[in-house]
């Protein structure tokens, strides 16, 4: 009887955390000036401060290395979360709406920011406010009464979606150009706008996320397949999908607020580890925030060097390489994929 | 099996429905229903669809909450229980379940070990040998490493059931068991429902097969309209009567070769058939 045992678990995991790291010694060696892994590893671990290469390596490519890296991961393990909770192969971490809100926020800090006096700095939490209104909303909303349904959370979130996205077509038209560009490239989802002083909050609403998601993670597996069954083998799932929905959100609305809303990357990196690792969230769940770091961490990189001078939003780039390499794994894995649109019941 | 240590009531251990009553969308599924399924006995629970069976398992497994009257196992209602508590003592076979992620056959039976097992952590080797006896007493052993989305409606349920025996429970509720399953994995499968109440457990079987709910159930209850229209041993309960109330059929009942009634619907063609041919002499309704 295949299951998920120790070894299997270890060794899946130790595989994917050297990948990790091997992109992300990759990434830090690309750039204007590029610079070999041997050298990276130097600058990086034995080199003090003062060199020019470790000046680089550390002070200039390690904050947005890391960042990427925060907010794959963040985004991997919400869109774990979120495609147990509603039973649906095809939610995405945005589908509830928590990012609609952070996109509104930040949207608005954009447009009416610079009239208030407030800078750039004074996006991300703006973004992370309105993240939070919308879980709010949403158990005002779909949570009444004891029970909040998968089904009535899936229409709230798009519903709210439309209606922000309608909110934020308004704001942006009243926009001039310059704030209009940056709107776009917020929206498209880029890192290059990141500061490094966000690293610490991603790290603990990831920290939080990610050990809620995989203390219950059995309770995950059990919650799939429905609120009854669940029930039946004797999960609460009330109050498990309560602490599921707050973690997941809280780890889409950091990620989004540092970043804006890339696309992708949590819809087809638990899909690509199913199909490799197989459904067990226990597994799934640490492998999604490891997996789902070094994607982005590799698109970061493509995004801010194929141009050379030039960046491009690393939204684009999650779409443009995740696609096609999504599609293969696809066909490899047909044996065991489960029908999609058989979603939610 | 869970021991049945004799606790401080002095009440025999049993599945207690005490006028359970409970509505769903205004309307009265559940109107007062009464009757004990003790360990060791196999009781069936018939009824037309729409008749408040399902319901009634809802309500022992807390899905469902009665608006009033009780469930209660070992005389304290299951509302007092802990979700994981009432898991260990009853298991539930439903009618299907809809599998979105491509677990297989094996980790659903495993699954069954949940109310056992702490919120995380890997199964550890008594776990695995209880899913795998289960799996081999219903003969799927050899389906564990299949996607359960790939198998057929018939050995999903068979799944079904062997994680509901890997809870290890003292009641087992199906809730038509057998609705997809032919008729040779029918009998097995009552036929292990049988040997888990002469090892000391209780079932509760929901059933559209009247003759095989007559062999296998010591006890028969007949719901209609949510509540108990007769109850009592099957030869008692299966009456023309009471059938012709609880499902408006008309039936003919045999005895069969065991002693135990065997029913015979009459086919509403015969009518038909009488008037178009005024010398036909079969049985009318």
């Amino acid at each position: 009887m295949k299951h998920l045992t120790p070894t299997r678990f270890a060794v899946s995991l130790i595989l994917l955390a050297t990948f990790l790291l091997a992109t992300v010694i990759f990434s830090l060696g690309m750039g204007p000036s590029p610079i070999g892994p041997g050298e990276v590893w130097h600058a990086l671990f034995s080199e003090g401060a003062g060199s020019p290469v470790a000046d680089i390596v550390r002070g200039i490519r390690l904050p947005r290395t890391l960042l990427a890296a925060l907010v794959g991961a963040c985004l991997a393990c919400a869109g774990v979360i979120f495609q147990a909770l509603l039973r649906n192969p095809l939610a995405d971490p945005f589908i509830l709406g928590v990012s609609g809100g952070a996109a509104l926020g930040a949207i608005a800090m954009l447009s009416f920011g610079s009239t208030l006096g407030l800078g750039y700095a004074a996006v991300p939490p703006a973004a992370f406010a309105g993240s939070l209104l919308t879980l709010l909303l949403l158990f005002l909303v779909a949570g009444r009464g004891s029970r909040v349904s998968a089904t009535g959370l899936l229409l709230t979130g798009v519903v709210f979606n439309a209606f922000a996205s309608a909110a934020i077509v308004f704001l942006a038209s009243l926009s001039d150009m310059l704030e209009g560009s940056r709107i776009f490239v917020w929206l498209v989802g880029n890192l290059s706008a990141a500061r490094l002083d966000v690293a610490p909050w991603l790290a603990i609403f990831l920290g939080v996320g990610l050990s809620c998601a995989f203390i219950s993670a059995r309770g995950l597996n059990v919650l799939a397949l429905g609120e009854e069954t669940a029930e039946q083998l004797g999960v609460s799932t009330e109050s498990q999908r309560r602490v599921l929905l707050v973690a997941g959100s809280l780890m889409v609305g950091a990620a989004v607020s540092v970043s804006g809303l890339i696309g992708f990357v949590g819809l087809i990196i638990p899909h690509a580890l199913r199909l490799v690792l197989g459904p067990d969230h226990r597994l799934l769940v640490p492998a999604s925030a490891l997996a789902g770091a070094a994607f982005l961490v590799v698109c970061d990189t493509v995004a801010r060097t194929l141009l050379g001078g030039r960046e491009l939003p690393v939204g684009a780039i999650t779409a443009l390489l995740g696609g096609p390499v999504f599609l293969l794994l696809l066909r490899r894995g047909q044996q065991s994929w489960t029908t999609p649109g058989a979603g939610i019941r | 099996m869970n021991d049945v240590s004799e606790g401080v009531s002095t009440e025999p251990e049993a599945l207690g429905f005490e006028s359970v009553a409970a509505r769903l969308g205004g309307r009265g599924v559940l109107n007062g229903v009464s009757f004990k399924v003790g360990l060791g006995e196999v009781v069936g629970l018939l009824g037309c669809n729409g008749a408040g069976k399902t319901s009634l398992v809802r309500a022992a497994t807390r899905s469902l909450r009665p608006d009033s009257g009780r469930v209660t196992l070992g005389g304290l209602p299951v509302q007092s229980l802990t979700r994981r508590a009432l898991a260990a003592r009853v298991a539930t076979v439903p009618q299907d379940v809809h599998v979105p992620f491509p677990f297989r056959a094996g980790e659903l039976v495993l699954m069954g070990r949940t109310p056992h097992q702490s919120s995380f952590g890997f199964e550890s080797a008594s776990d695995l040998a209880i899913a795998r006896e289960a799996m081999e007493r219903v003969g799927i052993a050899d389906l564990a490493d299949r996607p359960v989305d790939r198998l057929s409606g018939g050995e999903r349920q068979l799944v079904l059931f062997a994680r509901a025996l890997t809870q290890q429970p003292d009641w087992l509720l199906l809730d038509e068991p057998t609705a997809f399953l032919d008729l040779r994995h029918r009998i097995d499968l009552f036929g292990v429902v049988r040997e888990f109440a002469e090892s000391g457990g209780g079932a509760l079987v929901v059933s559209h097969d009247l003759g095989l709910a007559a062999r296998v159930c010591d006890r028969l209850v007949v719901l209609a309209e949510g509540k108990v229209l007769a109850e009592g041993e099957p030869r008692d309960v299966l009456r023309p009567e009471i059938l012709d109330r609880a499902f408006g059929m008309a039936a003919d009942i045999f005895d069969g070769p065991d002693g135990r009634p065997v029913v015979v619907a009459r086919l509403a063609g015969d009518r038909v058939r009488r008037r178009l041919a005024p010398d036909y002499s079969g049985p009318d309704c």
